[in-house]
């Protein structure tokens, strides 16, 4: 999911993948296995501050909003401004209960986070 | 192991080859702008992936190999990340050589799994060699016609004839090989399409432009 979107994204500003890791300063095969989904997105909020940057996607935008829940999503985890928000935190347990201890899957954690976004 | 030696490529004329490749240029190039982007072609258009991988060239000795699953185009990292470009054209004919074989050779990629360099290693090793090498000459040719267009060559061509008349040397045109003319021009032909010298000498012969050269 979050490889998709930049990809799709790099690709709207018509970057190749070359260009692309030469301003992230990063290897281009990795780069390309996390485009496929192969390696998990980078967590570390200055290097997703660089490619919105890169892909001219404003740091308070709903675009930026998107990029940060994906890679969140993608490692398997809660996006970090979910979890410091007690009305959502709160609806999660009964979701996790639900599941009992299989580990939620992406897709499954999307839905969660667009359901928990209407409700707020 | 894939048994490869069932491997067999189906026949097509150069009329056909020169078609298939028209066709694609006008599908996925309609701009004309040359030289052909062939990154752009095959990850904005086709939607296929570029997969940079650190040392092919130097392991099985290629710059690139499609994929069996057709999800895209594996490349060698040192010449896709050069930062002073230096395997530019070199690369954009192998980007064009596999989209060949994607348009061309499904059927036979759909067959085999070919998937890493070993694979793809024990398939050049074990194919029979002249159906290999008749599935190699199509994907060049196919590369060549797609990077080159005729009518593109031509003008080129003529521009590079004027020149050498605006120069006052119009006597070693009408009176040197032409071929000899096409050596000596080839560094300037082959700029426009952004291709090596070899392929624009090729280019000229296999499409019979020497005439053109006067």
């Amino acid at each position: 999911m979050f490889g998709e979107y930049i990809k799709k994204k790099r690709l709207e500003n018509n970057l190749s993948l070359r260009e692309f890791c030469k301003k992230l300063n990063e290897d281009a095969s990795n780069w390309s296995k996390v485009e496929r989904g192969i390696l998990s997105p980078p967590q570390d909020e200055q290097k997703l501050e660089k490619i919105a940057q890169i892909i001219k996607i404003k740091k308070k935008s709903a675009d930026f909003q998107k990029l940060t829940d994906l890679s969140s999503i993608d490692a398997g985890k809660i996006p970090e401004y979910l979890m410091t928000d007690k009305k959502v935190m709160e609806t999660l347990p009964v979701f996790l209960r639900t599941i009992g201890s299989v580990k939620p899957t992406p897709e499954e954690l999307e839905k969660l986070i667009t359901l928990i976004r209407k409700e707020r | 192991m894939t048994d490869y030696s069932f491997f067999k490529c189906k026949y097509l004329s150069k009329k056909d080859l020169r078609a298939e490749a028209e066709k694609f240029r006008e599908q996925y190039w309609p701009n004309g702008v040359l030289p052909v982007n062939m990154e752009e072609i095959i990850e904005a258009k086709l939607d296929l992936d570029i997969e940079p991988l650190h040392g092919i060239s130097e392991l099985i000795n290629i710059d690139a190999y499609l994929k069996s699953d057709l999800s895209g185009i594996v490349v060698d990292y040192k010449q896709y990340m050069d930062n002073e470009n230096r395997y530019e054209r070199r690369l954009r004919f192998s980007f064009a050589h596999e989209t060949g074989h994607y348009v061309l050779h499904d059927y036979i990629f759909n067959n085999f799994n070919i998937d890493n360099p070993k694979d793809y290693y024990d398939f050049i090793i074990n194919a029979p060699k002249e159906d290999y090498r008749y599935f190699e000459y199509q994907a060049n040719e196919f590369a060549g016609r797609l990077l080159v267009p005729k009518e593109e060559l031509i003008e080129v061509l003529g521009v590079a004839c004027d020149a050498i008349k605006e120069k006052g040397d119009e006597q070693f045109l009408i009176n040197t090989d032409k071929d000899i003319v096409l050596l000596g021009s080839a560094p300037k032909l082959c700029r426009p399409f952004g291709v090596s010298e070899e392929v624009i000498i090729r280019r000229v012969r296999e499409e019979g432009l020497l005439k053109h050269i006067k």
